[in-house]
């Protein structure tokens, strides 16, 4: 018996038109904890190293959390996981909206999809009932009216998980969309969908009920939880100004990237910040995650672009298309922010692309694109954004290439142009200056994911709050380690957030309850794990999970050909120096990034040399599958 | 006369401040933010003590930017828009 999860995975393999149900037991639980951890070990198992990204041998999983669909607020979140066509290594993606909580109440934690469809189809899931269906009708609509449409045809009520045109035509950076206005952004899993020409999955009202092992010992720490979310600072100010409410903690300490990573701050900031939404009268309602009472999404409206009436945008959206590419106009940041929802794209990869095309153009490099565009793109020109927006989705002329995504673009265009290509390991970089905030470069070098900030957020290295600064203290031992432009204790704090973010990803909850804010710690979290599914629990023993499906990643990618080499950033940011706000230089070297990554694979009781989980380190965390994997690469040469 | 108004966006530095908005007419001319401040603060008597202890986590907002420099000039002939915030969290 089973506790807080179904226990049922369902596969669904489109090449041979066939469905199945795999049950499992407390044993994947108690090592794995929920969907991303058990999504890893799925994807072990099932994705074979040399499968390529787009195939019909990839797998893509999306599932919902441990504690998604109890009474613990904020714990709808849902993981995807597949092999990124960007990264062509495994990759997770994690996405709020109601999807996972409806999969579950349908009776499935996870879907597992193989093979792919000759012809686009969607999946429904009503219960029992799984079907496959022909979506020739909605090929080539955007995510928006895909949904709206399918919601008429199944009736309301349903929830969808949807991919739009860019996924359709394989763009390497095309989003996943949940309940429209969710995103799975990062990674080019709405490619991996568009491969396997699935147009989405739609989910039914389901009858299933989640069944707790003590309801009444976690409704009361749920109560707990509840009453720490609403007495806490920062996410009160993520609930009235959603998560661009960042906007100007980065200005201020240096850390915002504007022009494409050339500068750290920026005098029209404010045009990109959840505070000016408010006041300039953009924001006309907040919305949810299912369970979630902090309602970080902002609703907004303008009327300008024709009326644009929409979801956002977020922090990583209002600079990669503010700052990033010298945008003040905000009413255009609102167009673009609902162009790349419906069309399904990751505005952070590309808000990239298009920050490297200006500064391409202004070096004298993609001068074609004046007469492409019929508008020349020039830092801060909306029209050529959204011309270029329009040009990736549909791979027109110069959008072909760039829908590849800036690794493959800039050696097309020409190899010196890399040096401005914020990007690594083929993703491009989040919105922080990683030169300045030194736990975001190592968590991002490390990062299975690429240079990327949902996976790691080290938020409380700002120490804009007392909570922040009391975890770095406790961390680091010192509270004088919190604040940017500091290396000391890094490495103990970005180990630490990967440990809780893989269980926080693993349980469905937000990572802002536990990493931004601080409404549940690991003592909570454990007991809350406990009361759920009657698996013993400590503090030591989840944070042990999370360590087990961290090193259990960088395993998966070890068998995929990573190794220490590619723990890096992006050749700007190893390489020039970033001025603040109060003309202060700093530069982050090659050699303070690796002297940060020998203390974390100290820290971290792996191989320093290669960093590799060595094989008593596995089977400590009873990863004995993969000792076989670990003690091949130790006999290889050190690369 | 030009008038200045100011908001507190926040919910905690309006609970310090023990204020949402004020408004105060003043000359048309040249002032500093500083100046501004001082003007404000006959309506919110708060606001420069709160200014300078938190000087690292409040924000003041002049007609849509962010000022740090409190010396920095503005010309004021129409009317101000002043926001007060604090950092906020998100990623």
């Amino acid at each position: 018996m089973v506790y807080s999860v179904n226990g049922r995975i369902l596969h669904i393999d489109l090449t041979n038109n066939k469905v199945w149900v795999e049950k499992y037991g407390n044993d994947l639980l108690e090592l794995f904890v929920g969907s991303r951890g058990i999504q890893a070990k799925l994807y072990w198992d099932l994705v074979k190293p040399e499968a390529r990204a787009l195939s019909s041998d990839n797998v893509l999983f999306v599932g919902s959390g441990t504690f998604t669909g109890t009474p613990l607020p904020s714990s709808g979140r849902t993981t995807v996981t597949f092999k990124s066509p960007a990264t062509n290594m495994y990759f997770k993606a994690s996405v709020g909206g109601d999807f996972g909580l409806k999969l579950k109440l349908n009776g499935y934690d996870i879907v597992a999809v193989h093979g792919a469809s000759e012809k686009p189809v969607y999946v429904y899931i009503e219960n029992d009932y799984v079907d496959v269906l022909p979506a020739e009708k909605y090929w080539g609509l955007d995510v928006r009216t895909t949904h709206v449409e399918l919601v008429r045809k199944h009736g309301l009520g349903v929830d969808t998980l949807l991919i739009g045109p860019a996924g359709e035509n394989l763009v390497k950076y095309a989003s996943i969309n949940c309940s429209v206005y969710n995103v799975a952004a990062r990674g080019g899993g709405g490619a991996v969908l568009g491969y396997k020409k699935l147009k989405g999955i739609v989910v039914g009202n389901g009858s299933r009920s989640i069944i707790l092992h003590d309801p009444k010992r976690f409704y009361e720490k749920s109560l707990k939880a509840l009453f720490n979310i609403m007495k806490d600072d920062a996410l009160i100010a993520t609930a009235k100004f959603g998560t661009a409410s960042a906007t100007m903690g980065l200005d201020r300490t240096s850390t915002l990237p504007c022009y494409n990573f050339r500068k750290s701050f920026w005098e029209n900031a404010y045009r990109n910040a959840g505070e000016y939404y408010v006041e300039a009268g953009y924001l006309v309602g907040r919305a949810g995650c299912a369970q979630c009472i902090v309602s970080c999404h902002r609703h907004t409206k303008t009327e300008k672009y024709g009326g644009v009436d929409t979801v956002g945008p977020e922090y990583e959206t209002s600079n990669a298309l503010g700052g990033n590419i010298g945008n003040s106009d905000t009413d255009a940041l609102i167009k673009l922010n609902d162009l790349a929802n419906i069309y399904g794209l990751d505005t952070i990869s590309l808000g990239g692309v298009i920050a490297w095309v200006m500064e391409s153009y202004e070096r004298g490099y993609l001068k074609n694109l004046k007469d492409e565009l019929g508008v020349e793109p020039l830092w801060g020109n909306v029209d050529a954004a959204i011309k270029l927006v329009e040009y990736i989705t549909y791979r027109r002329g110069t959008g072909n290439l760039l829908a590849e995504g800036l690794a493959i673009a800039c050696k097309e265009v020409g190899p010196e142009t890399c040096k401005w290509a914020i990007q690594s390991r083929g993703l491009e970089h989040s919105r922080v200056e990683t030169r300045i905030a030194r736990a975001y470069a190592l968590a991002f070098a490390l990062n299975p994911r690429g240079p990327d900030h949902l996976h790691t957020e080290t938020f409380a290295e700002f120490g804009f709050t007392e909570d922040a600064r009391k975890l770095v203290k406790r961390l680091t031992g010192s509270e004088e380690n919190a604040g940017v432009g500091k290396d000391a204790g890094r490495p103990e704090i970005v180990a630490w957030h990967e440990d809780i973010y893989a269980v926080t990803d693993s349980v469905g909850l937000c990572a802002f309850i536990d990493t931004a804010g601080f409404a549940i710690d690991e003592l909570m979290l454990s007991e809350l794990f406990e009361s759920a599914t009657g698996i013993e629990s400590t503090p030591e023993k989840i944070m042990r999970s999370g360590e087990r499906i961290v090193t259990l990643e960088r395993m998966i990618q070890v068998r995929e050909g990573r190794s220490r080499k590619d723990d890096t950033l992006p050749w700007r940011l190893l390489n020039e120096e970033i001025t603040t706000r109060d003309g202060k230089t700093y530069t982050l070297t090659e050699t303070t990034l690796n002297s940060m990554l020998d203390r974390y694979f100290e820290i971290r009781g792996w191989d320093v040399m290669r960093g590799l989980p060595t094989p008593n380190k596995l089977r400590e965390l009873k990863l004995e599958f993969a000792v076989e994997e670990a003690l091949r690469r130790l006999q290889a040469p050190v690369t | 006369m030009p008038v200045i108004r100011v908001y507190v966006l926040s919910d905690r530095l309006a609970k310090l401040l023990q204020c949402n908005n004020a408004s105060i007419t003043i000359e048309s001319g040249t002032y500093t933010i500083n100046d501004l401040i001082n003007s404000i603060s006959t309506q919110i008597p708060g606001i420069k003590v709160v200014l300078d202890k938190m000087k690292d986590t409040v924000f003041v907002a002049v007609n849509g930017q962010v000022k740090y420099n409190f010396d920095e000039k503005i010309k004021v002939v129409d009317d101000v828009k002043i926001s007060l915030f604090e950092v906020g969290a998100g990623g």
